[in-house]
């Protein structure tokens, strides 16, 4: 059965809760975003197995907790069903004593899943831009900087 | 009859294929978010029909690479018919992302074999 509204919407919400769940330093927001099974991966850091292997690698980081913001843009949805793909491009605007800056660019591809919480991550892999094969072998960051935050 | 909140997402992910289609050089698949008829309108210049899109597509400066990023979409139609108009945003992203160019589209839409297709779009940036 193809797509709903409802689903579209909701999938788009799992998205825009995640970015939120990461600017606050909400690991609880986090939880609720991702199936028990969930793999993250990120070209910057690796694979990260499982619902709390996940929220354990954003704990470490709480301290940066209020000084990102995620946003997302152009999602494309497919799917079918409970399962769902997704792909959004990702910008990181770094606060920092007052002055806003894009950080990071990337794009996130996921795959998600539904069961009786609704629609939850069951993978998400994240290429920065830079690390993009494709794309120009410029660093991302200088060196010593955050490459996903 | 009025546009349903399924045409206007079909719509918003339409803008997102355009991106994608762009920024990752698909000359097919950016083709494909416009009719056969299709026009796209620049400052200094139009792209018109299938085989021109094509080949702005494959002509066009890759030496960086670009995302183009949409916000604040309002769209207003009835029936097969719609217009649109997008806030537009791209980055430079060889590194830390630079913002390049901000502007607004200005679109026309229109439903063939039921899928939303540009009839027209124009970019507009702001004034630099």
């Amino acid at each position: 059965m193809p797509l709903s509204c409802d689903d579209r919407l909701d999938i788009l919400e799992v998205a825009a809760r995640y970015c939120r769940a990461l600017d606050r330093g909400d690991p609880e927001g986090l939880e609720a975003v991702f199936t028990e099974d969930a793999v993250w991966e990120s070209s910057a850091r690796g694979q990260r197995r499982g619902r709390a292997a996940i929220v354990d690698e954003f704990r470490a980081r709480a301290a940066q907790a209020h000084t990102r913001k995620h946003w997302t843009s152009n999602a494309v949805i497919e799917g079918d069903g409970d399962e769902a793909s997704l792909t959004l491009d990702l910008l990181v605007l770094h606060l920092d004593d007052g002055d806003v800056r894009p950080g990071t660019s990337g794009v996130y591809e996921d795959r998600l899943r539904r069961d009786a919480a609704g629609w939850r991550i069951a993978y998400r892999k994240i290429t920065v831009d830079g690390q993009r094969a494709g794309f120009r072998g410029v660093p991302a960051q200088p060196a010593g900087k955050d490459a996903t935050r | 009859m009025p546009l349903s909140i399924e045409d206007q997402l079909d719509i918003m992910e339409l803008m997102a294929r355009y991106n994608h289609a762009i920024d990752s050089s698909q000359p097919e698949a950016w083709a494909d978010t416009f009719t056969e008829d299709g026009v796209f309108e620049g400052s200094a210049m139009i792209v018109s029909g299938r085989e021109e899109m094509l080949a702005f597509v494959r002509n066009r400066d890759q030496s960086n690479p670009i995302r183009h990023w949409n916000n604040n979409i309002l769209i207003d139609g009835d029936g097969d018919d719609a217009t649109a108009k997008v806030y537009l945003v791209t980055f430079d992203v060889t590194g830390p992302p630079e913002v390049r160019v901000t502007g607004m589209y200005h679109d026309t839409l229109k439903r063939v074999d039921g899928q939303w297709k540009f009839t027209h779009r124009k970019v507009q940036a702001d004034a630099s």
